[in-house]
């Protein structure tokens, strides 16, 4: 047909653009041989990637995201997935009212449910804080774990179950030969996404740090609140080499759209 | 008398794929007041036709020609055609009435007038009770008429039919061609259907043209067609199950109602070519019973019978009439 | 179908941990009073009324969420409307450089700006280059910076809900609204607009949400001089440790999402009636 509309094409070749390419100039600064956040960048130096790798802060905050983000993602599909199991072959009842409950994580604010795990969490019952950083994320990736697995398993058909029983599997059999299977990639997106969100996250780890427990993102926030340099630029740079590289593992695993491109998965990152 | 819609040389290629042509060189002509079929498998190009027509698709080469009128640039809206579509396309949010109100509304029709011009074409459907309920609310069968409805009461220059009764069950499929050709005959629209099925094609149509391959391989009155398939290929498509070679003739096909079966003593009817062989196989088929011969020289041949007496492995002869055999050879491929 | 038991049991451990983890600290922080007692919800809202910068807080928050929402709908409309109607392959690339910036965190996203807006940064360097300034344009600190951060993060989700709602809508209808004599701006206005909305809907429903309760890009674009509910929730709690402003913060932000959310699913409703 011929009506594209040249007007709104443009339009959303601006938007890609908009979205894609402030990203670039971090590029630039993290390269730069000077001191400061300036354009164009003084010479071409890799200075402040040494740095960034070597800077401590960073380093053990990174070792706090990324034990935070498999365990939190390890906790929260072993808790989840049960959940979704038992949903699928409920009654429309339940589905819908323990379904909701477990939907709310995503629907109050991450800051809110943040600083509510500091309040009671950490300085009523003295949770220290990487603990309270778990509670937080493991709560946070539960709807994602829930909901992601769950739309994978009602997309099955749930004759196969029969099927296996019929040709004489027992449950538990039945279970792993094919229930878990066919849940796999629902599984796969699921974990994927949790690792990003509980990577990512600032609003819920911001005020549940202690001595020596900061997530990447919040140290690198606090860095940029008191210091104007390219380090964290390099450190952006980084982390934007690594978002490539999960990218193409991703596209690899399940599908790159598949993972990210589903409507549950809207609310995954802030 | 000017046809209402005409084809010149119209080509097209399929996207993606350069050099294989969807459409080559058709030219074609629907007759005003008639209805004109498509009739071919799917992938011949039909629909692909239809969309030409409708300017959903800009041929890639020739002219399409509405009412004398070279259309070929000109978008769908512009075209005035009235279009029921395989899916039927029902507007989900909006009722029955709303969605045969729409053409009129782009029509610029307003109030009473309006009004009237929905209610007559529900009711030419028989839908007049039924303009309030939402397409999920309807049969597929009543989809199916709204979409009728929809199509005709903006008394398009041309209506359009993509396989309109492909999605209905046996029966009703049935019951709804006499249905669509009597919505023709009383709004007196030309048409054009698209339809895979011979049998549609051969009751509804004024005229077939056969497509296979993005070619149109024969057109002609359905009685024309049936009757003198141009090749074997569209004898094998219109359900000719029997292809012969007979000294003198050529390849023929034979209808399996027209084959006599000889029994021992009878005299050999003038004009007949007579093949011996065994049955092989006996289906009940309703109204008869279709045996299936294995013969010496020509390979299986198909005859109909109405009792079971033939069992596998009886040695019989055929008879089969010239004058019923239809002659393949010598004609486009 | 399952025995009751079994069920329980799957459920169990999912619904202790989300009581205790979630349900329980967030009611208590929002609801109850706590033991250095802050008063309560009575004491919360006692808070409310007497804090004027609570208020201005959240018309700016409110204000900034409802332009950044608008934003987001104006340039992820018709990226998803392009994306929902390119072949399939070119749609598989364009959707994955939509959704890309989704995969990086909200600071290095944020950061990009300071690198461009900042009185040293990208946008002065040009315009003063060009000739178009003579002195270094400072856009940072700004309610205009936090809009243009929040419309980079959040318009990818405006691309993926409207991209799955433009795709429900069967190719088939707007052809036959088309040929009905619909110009191709009455065929999106009639037909493809209305089907979509309820998606799109759900679209505005996240930016709104999430701008409300972002942190990252109004604390680092809007600096001190332009709080939002979340910078101020941050500092009543995290640095001025006064508990009972801070809940009373809470309060309000829940209160502006779950009133967003419910308006939205009620103009969905209305959208499509059954």
């Amino acid at each position: 047909m011929s009506g594209r509309h040249p007007l709104l094409t443009g339009i959303a070749l601006v938007a890609l653009a908009f979205l894609l390419g402030p990203i670039l100039p971090v590029i630039g600064i993290a390269l730069t041989a000077g001191d400061t956040i300036e354009f164009p960048p003084r010479g071409l130096s890799p200075r402040w990637f040494a740095e960034a790798v070597a800077h401590e802060p960073f380093l053990a905050a990174l070792r706090t995201s990324v034990l935070l983000a498999a365990a939190g993602t390890a906790l929260a599909l072993l808790l989840g997935l049960p959940v979704a199991l038992a949903l699928t072959r409920s009654g429309a009842r339940l589905r819908a009212g323990v379904g909701t409950l477990f939907t709310l994580p995503v629907i109050v604010p991450e800051l809110v449910l943040g600083y509510a795990l500091f309040q009671t969490l950490m300085v009523d019952l003295r949770v220290d804080a990487f603990g309270a950083l778990l509670a937080g994320h493991t709560v946070l990736l539960l709807p994602y774990a829930v909901r992601v697995t769950g739309a994978a398993l009602a997309r099955a058909d749930p004759s196969l179950e029969e099927a296996a029983r019929g040709l004489g599997a027992t449950g538990w059999t039945t279970f792993t030969r094919v229930t878990l299977p066919v849940a796999r990639p629902g599984i796969v997106a699921a974990a994927v996404l949790s690792v990003v969100t509980s990577f990512n996250n600032v609003p819920l780890s911001l005020l549940l740090n202690g001595p020596g427990t900061t997530t990447l993102p919040v140290e690198m926030l606090h860095h940029v609140e008191f210091a104007f340099d390219p380090l964290v630029a390099a450190a952006c740079t980084l982390l934007l080499a690594l978002a490539v590289a999960v990218t193409l593992v991703t596209e690899r695993l399940a599908g790159f759209t598949h993972v990210f491109g589903r409507q549950e998965a809207t609310r995954w990152n802030r | 008398m000017e046809p209402v819609v005409r084809l010149e040389r119209v080509r097209h290629e399929f996207p993606g794929v350069p050099g294989v042509l969807a459409l080559d060189d058709v030219d074609l002509a629907a007759p005003p007041g008639r209805i004109t079929a498509l009739l071919g498998p799917s992938g011949c190009g039909k629909t692909t036709i239809l969309r030409v027509i409708a300017g959903y698709l800009r041929p890639g080469g020739g002219r399409v020609l509405l009412n004398g009128r070279d259309a070929t640039a000109l978008p769908p809206e512009r075209r005035d055609i009235g279009m029921v579509f395989q899916s039927y396309a029902l507007f989900p949010h909006l009722t029955a009435a709303a969605n045969v109100a729409f053409g009129l509304r782009m029509r610029r029709l307003r109030g009473e007038h309006l009004r009237r011009r929905v209610r007559e074409s529900l009711d030419l459907v028989g839908l007049a009770d039924l303009a309030a309920r939402r397409p999920h609310e309807l049969s597929g069968g009543q989809r199916q008429r709204v979409a009728l409805a929809r199509a005709v009461a903006i008394r398009p220059a041309v209506l359009l039919l993509d396989e309109p009764l492909s999605n209905l069950d046996a029966r009703l499929a049935v019951q709804m061609r006499g249905e669509l050709r009597r919505v023709q005959r009383e709004t007196g629209l030309t048409a054009v259907l698209v339809t895979h099925d011979q049998e549609e094609a051969l009751e509804l149509a004024d005229e077939i043209a056969i497509l296979d391959k993005g070619r149109v391989m024969q057109h002609g009155t359905p009685e024309e067609v049936f009757r003198a398939p141009a090749s074997r290929w569209i004898a094998d498509f219109l359900g000719y199950q029997n292809f012969l070679d007979l000294p003198g003739k050529g390849l023929v096909t034979v209808r399996p109602e027209h084959i006599g079966v000889l029994r021992p003593g009878d005299r050999l009817p003038p004009d007949a070519v007579v093949l011996a062989g065994t049955v092989s196989d006996l289906r009940f088929r309703g109204t008869g019973y279709a045996v299936t011969v294995e013969t010496d020289e020509s390979g299986p041949v198909v005859v109909l019978r109405a009792d079971a007496g033939l069992a596998p492995g009886t040695a019989i002869r055929l008879s089969v009439p010239l004058a019923r055999a239809v002659g393949l050879d010598g004609r486009a491929p | 179908m399952w025995h009751t038991r079994t069920t329980r049991l799957l459920l169990a451990p999912g619904l202790a941990v989300l009581a205790l983890a979630f349900l329980y600290p967030v009611a208590a922080a929002l609801l109850a009073p706590s033991p250095d007692a802050d008063g309560g919800l009575a004491g919360r809202l006692g808070a409310l009324a007497a804090d004027d910068h609570i208020w201005r807080a959240t018309a700016r928050t409110v204000r900034i969420a409802a332009l950044t929402t608008g934003l987001c709908l104006l340039l992820g409309l018709p990226l998803g409307r392009l994306i929902a109607r390119s072949p399939a392959r070119r749609q598989a690339l364009l959707l994955a450089l939509a959704l890309f910036p989704l995969l990086l965190s909200t600071v290095v996203r944020t950061y990009a700006w300071l690198v461009i807006l900042g009185r040293t940064g990208l946008m002065s360097t040009v315009l003063t280059g060009l000739g178009l300034s003579d002195r270094p344009t400072q856009l940072l600190y700004t309610e205009t910076a936090v809009v243009i951060g929040l419309t980079q993060l959040f318009t990818p989700l405006v691309v993926v809900t409207s991209y799955g709602a433009f795709s429900q809508v069967h190719p088939d209808l707007e052809a036959a609204a088309r040929g009905l004599g619909a110009s191709a701006g009455a065929a999106f206005r009639r037909i493809v607009l209305p089907l979509a909305l309820p998606g799109i809907l759900v679209g505005a429903t996240l930016v709104f949400a999430g701008a409300v309760t972002a942190f990252t890009t109004p604390l680092l674009l809007g600096g001190a001089r332009t709080p939002t509910l979340a910078t101020l929730l941050y500092t009543y709690a995290g640095v001025s440790v006064d508990w009972r402003s801070a809940g009373a913060v809470a309060l309000v932000m829940t209160g502006v999402v779950l009133a967003a959310a419910a308006l939205a699913a009620r103009a969905s409703a209305k959208a499509v009636p059954s």
